[in-house]
């Protein structure tokens, strides 16, 4: 990836939007601090990411193990184990928060159940809430509504709003350009390099999803704007067509 | 002959004793290290540490004579945390799969093992009491040694149990929580090198795999929350420490061998009898 050079401010919500093999995972791992750019830095509030335990970043669902032996709010309380510190136990304190975090998230009554008998929307709830009880500024979410029900992606995107509140800033790698555009304050549009940065009414340009999407990507005018049509058989059929 | 004689028995004899504890002890230690074993998939690491302890107790052999314990054990112990940290070296940097690597290391130490104790005379017995354990054989010495070095091992484990199970679970949380991922893997593979090491006389070598990752799995079908699975592992280990060596008592059976088929037997039935089993079966591909 190159070009890739944009800000984002404290509290903002922005989706991360771009074809498959884009760099939207890329991106994320880097800000992270998962991965080291081989050129250009990465200032959150000033520092390197690895300077930071305030950064939580959301795998895709597909790289936990779910069979894992541990409750929702074990995993929950795993996002405070730097805060408590080796040698020690979680605290009053630390319980509390855990439970607020479960709340937030309306998983309070799953909170015993074991990760693997959650269904996805819940499972990426629970992650939510670990970033929540991690105190986290910045949460990075990878592609959060993959292999969701509708009801289910409409909880998690409600979620994701409500973070707002908490002055956090958030991430969101996304295939959905709809979504990107009704559920958040910015997006950027990916394709190896950054093609547009901002509201999604200035960067979803014909001229833009062309550039990212190539012929893969049908538009229709439907009175107050483009809509995007992504045609899925073409990206989805990435690996074929390579 | 009654429940309690039958008990009470074998317990004249201080050999018998002195097995006991040390079979009880290396059950719990084994299971409780082996909860992590079988939670990350190491099994193979595992069993490769374990048999790469032999050239080590063979060169103790050579320069220290059979007799001296106390050299072999820290020959041993030598040997097998040099491995483990190798191991984990060639895996985090090498240029071959990690299990390709792990195989590699496995093979070549064992035959180096098997190698140096041909030279020595009289190596049957010693060869079979490396493989296959000698429980009888425990002194009051290696039951100190096994208690200090085993406690150490537990202790650790409780101090530093949830960074361990974040590194477990999630390694990419450990990483944006800035924990040193890699040194708490190193310490996993330190933690079950001093285990076989002190579970060297009572299961041997090429059974001490069995001890890491039975009793733990049978937990694992057993139970839902880590630190249950840790405790109910930790009493099926040391009660197939027990009960396999009052088997090899009565039916004069190789008494590492007794201990494995006990764990097993428990394993097999909390198979029939657990709430998991569907799950595992998916897990396996059996329907």
């Amino acid at each position: 990836m190159t070009d890739v050079t944009f800000q984002v401010a404290t509290g903002r919500q922005l989706a991360v939007v771009g074809p498959n093999g884009a760099g939207k995972t890329t991106l994320l791992r880097v800000l992270a601090g998962l991965l080291r750019p081989t050129s250009g830095a990465v200032r959150i509030h000033g520092h390197g990411p690895s300077r930071h335990i305030c950064i939580s970043y959301v795998p895709q669902r597909s790289g936990i193990d779910w069979r894992f032996p541990v409750s929702v709010s074990d995993v929950v309380m795993m996002g405070r184990i730097r805060r408590i510190g080796p040698l020690r136990r979680p605290g009053a304190n630390d319980h509390r928060i855990v439970r607020e975090a479960l709340a937030a998230v309306d998983l309070d009554d799953l909170a015993l159940r074991q990760i693997e008998q959650l269904s996805g929307g819940q499972q990426q709830r629970m992650f939510l809430a670990r970033a929540l009880a991690q105190e986290a500024d910045v949460i990075l979410l990878d592609e959060p509504l993959a292999g969701l029900d509708a009801p289910s992606r409409s909880e998690v995107l409600s979620l994701i709003a409500r973070l707002r509140e908490r002055a956090v800033t958030v991430l969101v790698a996304l295939h959905d350009l709809g979504t990107a555009a009704s559920s958040f304050d910015e997006v950027l549009l990916l394709k190896g390099q950054k093609i547009g940065i901002g509201r999604a009414s200035e960067v979803f340009t014909e001229a833009n999803l062309r550039e990212a999407y190539g012929t893969c990507l049908h538009l229709a005018d439907a009175g107050g704007g483009a809509i995007a049509i992504q045609d899925t058989a073409c990206s989805g059929g990435e690996d074929g067509h390579r | 002959m009654g429940i309690a004689e039958w008990i009470s028995a074998p317990l004249r004899y201080p050999f018998m004793v002195r097995g006991l504890l040390a079979a009880s002890m290396v059950g719990g230690l084994s299971a409780v290290v082996g909860a992590f074993v079988v939670l990350r998939g190491m099994a193979f690491m595992g069993d490769a540490i374990a048999h790469s302890v032999l050239p080590g107790l063979a060169v103790g052999v050579l320069t220290a004579g059979r007799e001296d314990r106390r050299a072999l054990f820290w020959w041993a112990l030598g040997t097998a945390v040099a491995i483990a940290l190798g191991i984990g070296w060639v895996s985090h940097r090498g240029r071959v799969r990690e299990d390709t690597a792990i195989g590699i290391v496995f093979a070549g130490m064992f035959a180096l093992g098997i190698a140096l104790i041909s030279t020595i005379r009289g190596i049957a017995v010693d060869l079979m009491h490396f493989l296959f354990g000698n429980v009888l054989g425990v002194s009051t010495g290696d039951l100190h040694l096994i208690g200090a070095f085993g406690g150490a091992v537990l202790v650790t484990v409780l101090l530093l149990y949830k960074e361990l199970v974040v590194v477990s679970f999630d390694p990419t949380l450990a990483r944006t929580l800035r924990l040193r991922s890699s040194a708490y893997q190193y310490l996993l593979f330190v933690l079950i090198a001093v285990t076989v090491v002190v579970s060297l006389q009572t299961v041997g070598v090429a059974l001490m795999l069995a001890m890491l990752i039975v009793p733990a799995s049978t937990a694992f079908l057993l139970v839902r929350r880590l630190p249950a699975m840790i405790g109910v592992g930790a009493l099926l280990g040391v009660l197939s420490g027990a009960l396999g060596l009052y088997l090899s008592f009565y039916w004069s059976v190789a008494s590492g061998a007794a201990i494995v088929l006990v764990a097993i037997g428990f394993f097999i039935l909390a198979l029939l009898l657990s709430p998991r089993r569907a799950r595992l079966a998916r897990h396996v591909g059996i329907r």
